[in-house]
């Protein structure tokens, strides 16, 4: 019996282990758009290695089932099932958070930091995110600073970030300057 | 002839050329980089093969991975059309191959692949013979020439394809500089299926944004030998409508009967068209590299692989993937740069497995790329293709493939750092 057990939790974890690698390949096309790892360098592309699971799972949901706005997005997402994002949100997920290499303003940061304080409640005094609330420290500050936009402008609809549209253009850019200041 | 000293040198240095080209003529076969455990040869430092090199490193750093490449630097045929116009510099889509070296541990030989001699796994270049387990090549694309039209690639130079960045890049742009107020162009699309099926269509748009943003008065004359537009068709017409009226003339079916260099002009069975600029993209096939290395089946213009695997039907340990691959046998998937790097993480599990012995994932794969139809606006095209067991090809996957619904400003910035990004999964 205890024979049989062992087999079975060695045949199981073969299973687990080969399922895991093939689905590296499925992660790694996202590599294309997104850099090596996710490790975006380019600026309007979000980094997305080192983000949160859950939020990376909620954003492709959303994505397919075409409650927000995007770009290819809007298709790929399409392409992954529940198993392949439930896949992809946990690689990503590990991968080393690699900053924004791209300049931020210096001045509208401080501006930034001044009014910030209320994206904390959700995103965490270092703007590293939790749970659903994706990590905001070290993204790219023009990709923050148009989904703020997006959210301000309703284009993308979300009831916790509905509050942006009380700020102005110059507060929005100063927040994205920011928290994509903050660079560990 | 007296023998001053700049004659004994100048004399000399032709004895040394001469030796040193009988040297590598006689060293061709001899076999140069002794090989020691597991390794993969890559041929060809575009889009596909860098992506293969990394990957396979990524996968299993143990296996030994050697880059060969005849030229020296990487140079980018997407933004290239920026480039042509002026929008971007040639330094911006000019890359070295030397972090590929550092980051990864790949060894890079610059290098003209000769031959393939399938029994011994030998791969012959220009500078020696190189022993592979598994060997990639990824040669990309030919040009086909018509002597019937009076089309051969030696015309080149005076009418540019600019559809392999470089060179033919810089003598597109300087014409194009040079092009006079109220002078013409004439850009001649490739009969699909080319690579980018969309390049020629982003082209003439930032041609004709061109003539319109410098006030030349010109026009651009569009001829296409396809039914139709053949990618992003009605976002490209849309934009020709809206933004140049008066200088985009696009006509589909285009049959060209002869090609006049001397005087500008080209024949078709829809006019004569004369132009001050002409880009006459050719047909296309598979690089002579792959029909030198006898990839190619008799009478075929691409080569043939097995679709879960990418080995060559032709040749056993041998893989083919990019441009030079028959669509058919793979599947549903385009000639992109974006599927090159698909195909390079499909071939190098592919090939990691087989030398552990094993089946490797089914294929997945995905494209994605940006198109400027203006200075400040883009568009799109995207397909996430999976392998389908009943029909044992890659396929489009249900919904996940489209185009936007209008062109859009953030779409440009989104092309430039696509760009970005995918230069860094292939060179860095």
């Amino acid at each position: 019996m205890k024979k049989y057990l062992l087999f079975l939790m060695v045949f199981v974890f073969f299973n687990l282990s080969f399922a895991a690698d093939g689905e590296k390949r499925i992660a790694a096309v996202c590599a294309g758009c997104h850099g090596t790892n996710g490790a975006s360098v380019g600026d309007s592309i979000p980094i997305i290695g080192g983000q949160s699971e859950d939020y990376l799972k909620k954003v492709m949901k959303e994505y397919s089932e075409d409650k927000r706005v995007g770009s290819v997005m809007l298709k790929v997402a399409k392409g992954y099932d529940d198993k392949r994002i439930e896949y992809i949100a946990k690689y990503f997920s590990k991968q080393k958070w690699v900053s924004s290499n791209k300049p931020f303003d210096k001045k509208l940061a401080e501006e930034g930091e001044k009014i910030a304080v209320i994206c904390f409640d959700c995103h965490g005094k270092n703007g590293k995110g939790m749970d659903e609330y994706p990590r905001i420290a070290g993204q790219h500050a023009f990709y923050l600073k148009q989904v703020l936009k997006e959210y301000k402008d309703g284009i993308n609809k979300n009831d916790e970030m509905s509050l942006l549209k009380e700020y102005s253009d110059e507060q929005i850019e100063a927040l994205a300057n920011y928290f994509s200041s903050i660079r560990q | 002839m007296k023998l001053n000293r700049r004659n004994f040198v100048k004399n000399s240095a032709i004895l040394t050329a001469g030796f040193g080209v009988y040297g590598i003529a006689r060293n061709a076969t001899a076999s140069i980089m002794p090989k020691k455990g597991k390794r993969v040869v890559v041929l060809g430092g575009g889009f596909g093969g860098c992506t293969a090199a990394k990957y396979i490193k990524l996968n299993d750093p143990s296996i030994e991975v050697i880059l060969v490449e005849k030229n020296d630097k990487f140079i980018s045929c997407p933004i290239s059309n920026l480039v042509i116009v002026g929008l971007r510099g040639m330094d911006f889509i000019t890359f070295k191959y030397d972090q590929l070296q550092k980051n990864y541990g790949i060894k890079f030989l610059q290098a003209e692949a000769v031959q393939i001699i399938p029994e011994k796994n030998q791969l012959v270049t220009s500078k020696g013979s190189i022993e592979y387990d598994r060997l990639v090549v990824s040669p990309g694309i030919g040009f086909i020439e018509n002597k019937e039209i009076g089309y051969q690639l030696s015309l080149a130079n005076k009418i540019p394809h600019a559809w392999k960045a470089g060179k033919q890049t810089e003598i597109l742009k300087a014409q194009l500089q040079n092009l006079p107020k109220g002078g013409s162009v004439i850009l001649r699309v490739p009969k699909s299926p080319y690579r980018c099926p969309p390049g020629p269509y982003e082209r003439a748009s930032l041609i004709a944004n061109y003539i319109k943003r410098n006030n030349l008065g010109g026009k651009i004359f569009v001829l296409d030998p396809n039914d139709d537009v053949t990618s992003k068709g009605k976002l490209f017409k849309a934009a020709w409508g809206d933004l140049y009226k008066d200088i985009l003339e696009y006509y589909n079916q285009v049959d060209v009967t002869n090609i006049n260099a001397e005087k500008m002009n080209i024949e078709t069975n829809k006019g004569n068209f004369t132009g001050n600029v002409i880009n006459f993209i050719p047909d296309q096939k598979a690089s002579d590299t792959a029909f030198k290395l006898g990839l190619i089946p008799e009478g075929k213009l691409w080569a043939f692989v097995d679709s879960y695997t990418f080995e060559s039907e032709a040749i056993k340990n041998v893989y083919v993937i990019g441009d030079s691959t028959n669509t058919g046998s793979v599947g549903t998937v385009p000639k992109s740069g974006y599927i090159a790097n698909s195909m390079g993480k499909v071939v190098a599990e592919s090939v990691v497995a087989s030398l552990k012995g094993e089946k490797p994932p089914k294929p997945f794969m995905a494209n994605a790329c940006y198109s400027m139809v203006s200075d400040s606006e883009a568009i799109w095209v995207t397909a996430v293709y999976e392998f389908d067991d009943n029909v044992k090809r890659t396929i489009t996957i249900k919904n996940a493939s489209g185009t936007p619904h209008e062109r859009s400003k953030i779409d440009a910035f989104h092309q430039i750092s696509w760009a970005e990004n995918i230069w860094n999964d292939v060179l860095m």
